[in-house]
């Protein structure tokens, strides 16, 4: 399976990157930040520990992502990998799949990782009622690919900075969704909500894959809306990678 | 023939059209399955303005903010323990409502609040404008609508029987179990109203976030004691 393979030496070529162990131990350092709060008698009462935690596995999470996939495309720039597609039988879509999905397991792999070390703080420390918690974790790993996703997108058509730049600006505009809806429907003209609604539902909207507030203070999570997000980030992603390998066979070699 | 434009096949033409066929499909998904903020919006809650700048450019760091809030608000409590006036009880509710808007699932930060509002400084309105900031989000919440009933029954005398009404019939909407009876409620405004105040301070004592606020709250429960010496 050539796409398999892909996977593989992508994954691999980016495990040997130096930025990305300086990331992991980043990531320990996080964590051990986080630790800290329980110093604080007001940490642990208004869970700041948990809170703290989260968004900074969230950050990492992002960071894994846009830095992975900036590396992978810059090597498809300065190595040539791009003609790939072009002259073996290797398909524009099997390309940018390995290539996606090489990155992605990254991703996953240290979201599993951070699943792992939270599953022994938080039973070491008696913290009731986590799982929430941890679907949280398990829905920023998803962001994060879809963040992914969208960098690979952008690349089909844009030089690698731009599509690093246009992917993040992206993702902070998707986490905005939600309360520019909010805030349509009460303060603009009909024409601007028709806008915004555009934007809700075509762009990727991040917006969905924040539940932290009902994760930290335990609230009930609706099954209808946990099926959906779970099933919006495959259904995006492959559509998105379907879109860019369509853009990708068409382009001039060398562009 | 090089250069004029091939004839399509029908293979070819149904290949495109089942492209189509999946973009209809995948964003009726999208439009169908979505969950919207806007849905249940015209519920019992009347619109707030509730988007402070921090919101939408806090990227998923909306509950970390929040809690950066609630200790700098506790802080500078500490540090300016002015209270009594206009000014201090608007920066009060300002504080807490920017935290309800940042984590609108904080429940403590929302019974403190409204608590102290409706308690301290004497505002069941107040305390009534931070629960709807909540309920903006919640709208299917029906513990706060119960909450600001006992808020209307505690702390205003006498109780507005419009609102209660108004309320009671959301809760109704919700199919949830009445908790009380139109005029329950206005007989336990006159004859428990000072024991549920005195509860409520009690309470907020227990939860206090510094001294400063400790030491008003015990000034009030003392002045309420003193006003109802049997309860």
């Amino acid at each position: 399976m050539p796409v398999m393979a892909l996977t593989r030496a992508t994954a691999l070529s980016l495990l040997r990157n130096g930025f990305s162990r300086f990331l992991f131990v980043l990531a320990f350092f996080f964590m051990a930040g986080a630790l800290l709060m329980l110093s604080f008698d007001i940490g642990v009462r208004y869970r700041l520990l948990e809170n703290t935690l989260l968004s900074s596995q969230c950050f990492l999470l992002h960071l894994f992502a846009w830095s992975f996939g900036f590396d992978v495309l810059k090597k498809n720039a300065a190595e040539k990998l791009y003609v790939l597609p072009f002259s073996t039988t290797l398909s524009a879509r099997s390309w940018l799949l390995g290539r996606f999905s090489g990155a992605a397991i990254l991703v996953v792999g240290m979201g599993l990782l951070f699943l792992l070390v939270n599953t022994v703080l938080f039973t070491a420390l008696k913290i009731e009622t986590f799982s929430v918690l941890m679907l949280q974790v398990l829905l920023y790993v998803a962001s994060a690919c879809l963040s992914l996703a969208v960098i690979f997108f952008l690349s089909c058509f844009l030089d690698v900075l731009s599509a690093l730049i246009y992917g993040v600006v992206l993702w902070i505009i998707g986490h905005g969704l939600d309360e520019l809806l909010l805030l349509t429907d009460q303060q603009f003209e009909p024409v601007v909500q028709l806008l915004v609604q555009c934007f809700y539902y075509l762009l990727p909207n991040f917006s969905f894959f924040d539940i932290s507030s009902q994760a930290l203070n335990r609230l009930p999570i609706e099954t209808g809306k946990l099926v959906f997000i779970l099933t919006y980030p495959l259904i995006y992603i492959v559509v998105l990678l379907d879109i860019g390998a369509a853009i990708f066979s068409r382009k001039p070699i060398g562009q | 023939m090089a250069g004029l434009p091939r004839k399509r096949t029908w293979r070819e033409f149904l290949s495109q059209a089942s492209h189509l066929l999946y973009a209809v499909l995948i964003i009726s998904f999208f439009v169908y399955f979505a969950p919207s903020p806007l849905e249940n919006s015209t519920g019992p809650v009347a619109p707030v303005d509730y988007v402070p700048h921090e919101r939408p450019l806090s990227g998923a760091f909306h509950t970390l903010l929040a809690d950066r809030y609630w200790l700098l608000s506790a802080r500078r409590l500490e540090q300016h323990p002015e209270h009594g006036s206009a000014a201090a009880k608007q920066n009060f509710f300002k504080e807490i409502k920017h935290i309800l808007t940042l984590d609108p699932g904080f429940t403590p930060g929302l019974h403190y609040g409204a608590t102290y509002l409706a308690s301290i400084y004497r505002d069941v309105d107040l305390s009534h404008a931070l629960v709807d900031v909540v309920l903006d989000y919640y709208p299917d919440w029906a513990d706060l609508i119960i909450f600001k009933i006992t808020q209307e029954i505690s702390y205003r005398y006498p109780p507005r029987p419009a609102l209660i009404d108004r309320w009671l019939k959301a809760l109704d909407d919700l199919s949830y179990p009445t908790p009380v009876k139109l005029n329950d409620a206005l007989v336990y405004a006159r004859e428990q109203q000072a024991a549920w105040q005195q509860k409520d301070l009690r309470w907020l004592l227990d939860n206090a976030r510094t001294q400063a606020e400790k030491q008003i709250i015990q000034k009030r429960l003392h002045d309420l004691e003193s006003d109802h010496p049997n309860r």
